[in-house]
């Protein structure tokens, strides 16, 4: 899922040298919240430089952007460049459907979960699509994403009162792992096992 | 001459150096000679410690090597890939440098290049294994190394004060099983803990080397500031209020020395040695080694 | 393109997991991002069956949705020893966690292409881009032409190529193109000025902290607020200061309805040629479930014919009345002055006979509601107004407010109620302190989170009191009665004044391109929709939606008149994208935005597929029709009208 924060002092740097068409993407707005933030931001940009805006939505679909390029196309050339409130995928969408200058007005962030909208599960899990699950091993944790350092054998020596070296408030994986291992009676499956990741999947 | 040579025929005492944000290591060199010389058996380099930017402990190995000194290399999985971790291994050999501390590291936030990509390619556990299969002659990819393969004493490292301690002496288990020969421990400071430690370790392990960590505690700030930040240290509530007691007396280091020298006299027959961490004190090595006894 | 998300690990290694295990379930999740079939696009049935007989099966939906899925995996996994699931790895986590035992993953997931990359690879929400996003919290597109360096660049490079592409090919793959060549290609070919910057990247991202932050929030609006449901743009602004005003011109014609109202419609007791005044019963309720008519207009009777009814969209009987202009008032009206003398029985037969009715939207016969088969402990005031645009119940909360009190009086006395709660949505501050300082002993203002739909009746009343309406049932079989405030302001006036229901307020608005003249207008009942358009929109408005945005109507032919249920007329943009066809991605949003917590995907499906069997199990009939899950489509698909369209043949089968 992908949150959005606004590039304030890039976009005030880069409009002062050209004139846009807006596109707001809230197709992901249930997710982040941010839509009616970038809104107002784009309306106290100048007008002189911010010629015209549209929310839409689903920029990351390439049919659907073409079908909105087709439907603003007059206003699109009479600005000249566009810039886009999405995330990094929104904006290549558009930037490879013309043949105009496309800039992006965000910095895109990755919180955990794939469908939907809602956060699966408060956030407490996520997967690193790596190919090779560990999870039969690690009691149904996944250390890749329950650790900072991501590690497979063991936690390593910087957990204090449970919680990571990294952020107080962030739980260590592994003790989570060791905890839930113990419970389910599987430590000794580990012991001898030596896990080595394979980033070529 | 690897650390496992001594074990068991002598107490055995090492120290260690973090080298400077600088390439001009030579102060440091003339320290440890004046300092250190005959009075440890063997020193470790820190890796790049908290994972603040320094001189490299490759680097410092060889140079504490051409200066007389067993040097202990220390190799964390912070910055280097499974590849390099490897390569700068096989060059450690070539210098003559035969123990190694292999530990996971820091993890980047901590130290002064927030930014930098945390590695982690590697781990304790595996780095071991990596460096088991290099001294079996072959690298971790399969390939037959060429010549002879090197041959080193492989240290890892524990926190025998850690809660839950069960978490812990999994985590060491695993390293013992993948090849490592002995331990280096965090902080001691509650030796009936350190030897409850020692005693589920030689029931549950049986026979395998361990030294015990030592420092000097410089002041009660510093107490504190473990205490909160530090993983696996516990100043207890009681060499606190010793350290209060004299201010003078802290600040010179006394106190310290007689508090450190205290707990190696309480466990020094449940270990095999001890590692020293001054933290800069070097010069207040000699006085601790001689109250403890050794 | 589907996103293939996970696969089935190989099948010695399957065999190894369960070779020694007994009285095995399998969870399946039926996965995201790809096209929807029926059939589950990994075949694990066969390979388990070769290695042990009796295995339950449970396919769920979304199996990360721990919301929606909870209760399904727990009573699956009752009675059954090993639980293994095929899904990625959020799915086998929240299984183990739930059923809080160890679980057998039998999958190994995967990233939607091969990359390469040094990043984790993300899609949108389409299965038919093969652009992704690494989500690196420090866009470089803005250097890059829109190419991005780090999904696209094996080694996620920022200043520039390495020297290993030849002929344009990156060293990595022959097949694939080197991204540096065609960000230089892109930056020169559109005229970008190239910036000479040196890039680092900065992995210092995300602290735990701000993750934490943004995951809180996501579930606070998400879920704590009420579960589904959408956060529309309110477009409120452009009417929300507006006092209410009558309309100022004069129909020539009026052309009032026989159905004004659910229920039977009524039947005229005027003739063509009767004189009739502002308040004259025109037409009677017919049985129980009808309500009583009256003109909205002094004049005389023209005719009874059909016209196009604006809601029921087809032709529909009207009486027809010609306006003389004086809007002299029916002198015969009946007007009792003291109300609080009244028995409720005698309240209740005012509001009988002056024709109030539901003008929140349902248009229920009111004097109906306020007779519940039940007993009732709790009126609940809906001031929600949770339809972007309209603001007919903010402006009567606030102008009428005295009027609104006094209303909610009489209700109590019919109702026989001690606790009344005032609804309203946060976005109207201003009104909640006006009603705040109004308010008396035992009625509670209460300010709920701006989402829609909040103010629908069955999500209000699980949010204020923690009462949920069984399946099928209405509110008072949880002891509520629900009213609108509008309804509330046309009590106060049949009872307090005696006035009928002959006019109501309507805001009139839309997007800006297309309206003249912004209003909340008291418009009378049965003015010709034309007039009003021309009053108020320009000549070339794209879509006319009468009764609210995401619930209205949209009429296509302007030759119509209003009618007690419309409470706003609004010219608006196009939907883009809706009119062609696409096929569900199975993104999941449609379940995570039902705010009756349906599963609206298998309604498309049943539909495309012209399959009913399903639909009362699916809980087609706990369908509101709020529109959230159309709004949120991301292959826009007309959910709404597949599903009434199914509702319809429901009730024929």
């Amino acid at each position: 899922m992908f949150s959005l924060k606004i590039k304030r002092q890039e976009v005030l740097d880069l409009i002062n040298k050209e004139k846009f068409f807006v596109f707001i993407c809230e197709g992901c707005n249930e997710v982040n919240f941010i839509r009616d933030e970038i809104l107002s931001f784009v309306k106290s940009l100048p007008k002189e430089n911010i010629l015209n805006f549209e929310v839409v939505d689903y920029l990351c679909n390439p049919d659907f952007v073409n079908l909105y390029l087709k439907t603003f196309d007059k206003k699109i050339k009479v600005a000249g460049s566009i810039l886009v409130f999405s995330c990094g995928i929104g904006v290549s969408t558009i930037a490879k459907s013309i043949d105009k200058k496309v800039y992006t007005g965000c910095d895109t962030f990755y919180i955990p979960g794939y469908k939907g909208v809602n956060v699966p599960y408060n956030g407490k899990f996520d997967c690193a699509l790596c190919g090779e699950c560990y999870l039969n091993y690690t009691a149904s944790i996944c250390p890749i994403t329950s650790c900072s350092k991501s590690l497979l054998n063991g936690p390593c020596g910087g957990v204090k009162n449970g919680k990571c070296e990294v952020d107080k408030e962030k739980d260590c994986g592994w003790e989570k792992i060791f905890e839930r291992l113990k419970q389910f009676g599987k430590l000794g499956e580990i012991k001898e096992k030596v896990f080595i990741r394979n980033y070529g999947k | 001459m690897k650390l496992k040579d001594l074990f068991y025929k002598k107490f055995v005492i090492t120290s260690e150096i973090g080298p400077p944000k600088g390439w001009q290591v030579q102060h440091l060199i003339e320290e440890v000679k004046k300092y250190l010389k005959d009075k440890v058996d063997a020193i470790n380099v820190t890796d790049n410690q908290s994972s603040v930017m320094r001189f490299g402990s490759l680097g410092m190995c060889i140079l504490l090597k051409q200066n007389g000194f067993e040097p202990i290399y220390q190799v964390t999985c912070r910055d280097r890939n499974r590849i390099a971790l490897q390569s700068d291994i096989l060059t450690a050999a070539a210098f003559g440098i035969e123990n190694l501390l292999l530990l996971t590291g820091d993890h980047t936030v901590l130290g002064d290049h927030k930014d930098a990509k945390p590695v982690f390619d590697l781990d304790s556990v595996s780095l071991i294994y990596t460096v088991k299969r290099l001294m079996e002659g072959y690298d971790l990819a399969g390939n037959k190394l060429e010549g002879e393969p090197p041959s080193f004493c492989i240290g890892a490292v524990v926190s025998p004060e850690a809660e839950p301690l069960e978490l812990h002496l999994f985590k060491m288990e695993k390293k013992i099983l993948a090849g490592a020969e002995f331990f280096q421990t965090q902080l001691v400071f509650n030796p009936e803990k350190f030897i409850k430690f020692i005693d589920i370790v030689r029931k549950n392990f049986g026979k395998i080397p361990i030294l015990a960590g030592i420092t000097i505690l410089k002041s009660v700030a510093m107490a504190k500031y473990m205490n909160e930040n530090v993983a696996g240290v516990n100043v207890p509530e009681h060499l606190i209020e010793e350290l209060k007691r004299d201010d003078k007396k802290t600040k010179s280091g006394q106190t310290g020395i007689e508090i450190s020298a205290k707990i190696i006299k309480e466990i020094k027959n449940y270990c095999e040695g001890i590692h020293i961490m001054p933290l800069g004190w070097y010069h207040k090595i000699g006085d601790l080694l001689s109250l403890a006894g050794l | 393109m589907n996103f293939v998300k996970f696969i089935l690990k190989e099948n010695k290694e399957i065999y190894e997991l369960l070779k020694s295990k007994e009285n095995i379930g399998i969870i399946f999740c039926k996965k995201c991002y790809e096209e929807y079939t029926s059939v589950i696009s990994y075949k694990c049935i066969e390979i388990i069956k070769d290695i042990k007989k009796n295995i339950k099966c449970l396919y769920l939906n979304f199996l990360c949705n721990d919301y929606y899925n909870k209760e399904k995996i727990l009573s699956f996994a009752k009675d059954i020893e090993t639980i293994c699931v095929a899904s990625c790895g959020i799915g086998v986590q929240v299984v183990s966690d739930i059923i809080e035992k160890d679980v057998i993953t039998l999958t190994d997931s995967v990233q939607p292409k091969k990359s390469f990359s040094t990043e984790f690879i993300l899609h949108g929400i389409s299965i038919n881009n093969d652009t992704f996003c690494a989500g690196c919290e420090e866009c470089y597109l803005n250097l890059t032409g829109g190419i991005c360096p780090i999904t696209e660049c094996p080694k996620s490079l920022l200043n520039g190529p390495c020297g290993g592409a030849k002929n344009g090919k990156c060293e990595v793959d022959k097949e694939k193109d080197c991204a540096w060549e065609k960000i230089f290609d892109i930056l020169k070919q559109k005229g970008y000025q190239v910036d000479k910057r040196i890039n680092i990247r900065s992995f210092y991202t995300q602290k735990f902290s701000y993750l934490a932050t943004e995951i809180k929030n996501n579930i606070y609006h998400r879920i704590e607020t009420f579960y589904g449901g959408i956060h529309l743009q309110e477009k409120k602004d452009l009417t929300e200061n507006l006092k209410i005003e009558r309309f100022d011109i004069e129909p020539q014609i009026v052309k009032i309805f026989l159905s004004q109202h659910t229920g039977k419609p009524a039947i005229p007791i005027v003739k063509i040629g009767d004189k009739v005044y502002v308040g004259s019963k025109i037409a009677s309720s017919d049985g129980f479930i009808s309500a009583n008519i009256h003109s909205s207009v002094s004049g005389k009777v023209l005719d009874i014919k059909e016209e196009i009814h604006p809601i029921i969209q087809k032709y529909f009987p009207a009486i027809v009345i010609e306006n003389d202009g004086e809007n002299k008032i029916e002198p015969k009206v009946s007007f009792k002055p003291n109300w609080q003398e009244l028995q409720k029985d005698e309240l209740l037969s005012i509001i009988l006979d002056k024709g109030i009715v539901g003008l929140g939207g349902a248009v229920f016969p009111t004097h109906v509601k306020l007779t519940p088969p039940k007993p009732v402990d709790t009126l609940i005031i809906n001031g929600c107004e949770c339809e972007p645009y309209i603001n007919v119940d903010n402006r009567i909360m606030i102008e009428y407010t005295k009027e609104l009190f006094e209303g909610i009086e009489i209700l109590k006395k019919i109702l026989e109620v001690k606790n009344v709660i005032i609804a309203v949505e946060d976005n109207k501050q201003e009104t909640i302190n006006i009603l705040n300082q109004f308010k008396k002993n035992n009625i509670e203002i209460v300010s709920l989170k701006t989402k829609y739909p909040q103010g629908a009746e069955k999500i209000l009343i699980k949010k204020t009191l923690g009462r949920k309406v069984p399946y099928g049932g209405l509110p008072f079989d949880v002891g509520v009665v629900v009213q609108n405030v509008s309804t509330v302001y046309a009590i106060y006036n049949a009872v307090v004044l005696g006035i009928p229901l002959t006019e109501r307020v309507v805001t009139v608005s839309g997007d800006e391109e297309f309206v003249k003249n912004y209003g909340n207008f008291l418009i009378k009942i049965g003015t010709p929709l034309e007039l009003i358009i021309k009053q108020c929109f320009n000549e070339d408005i794209q879509v006319l939606k009468l009764s609210g945005f995401m619930m209205g109507v949209e009429v296509k032919s302007f030759n119509t008149y209003t009618v007690k249920a419309i409470n706003s007329i609004l010219a608006v943009k196009k939907r883009l994208g809706y009119e062609k066809f696409n096929s569900c991605i199975k993104c999941g949003r449609c379940v995570d935005v039902c705010p009756m917590e349906l599963e609206p995907l298998e309604f498309v499906f049943s539909y495309q597929t012209n399959n009913f069997s399903e639909l009362e199990k699916l809980g087609i009939k706990k369908c509101i029709e709020c529109g959230c899950c159309e709004h949120i489509c991301s292959s826009k698909i007309p959910i709404v009208e597949m599903i009434k369209s199914l509702k319809q043949r429901l009730c024929l089968v």
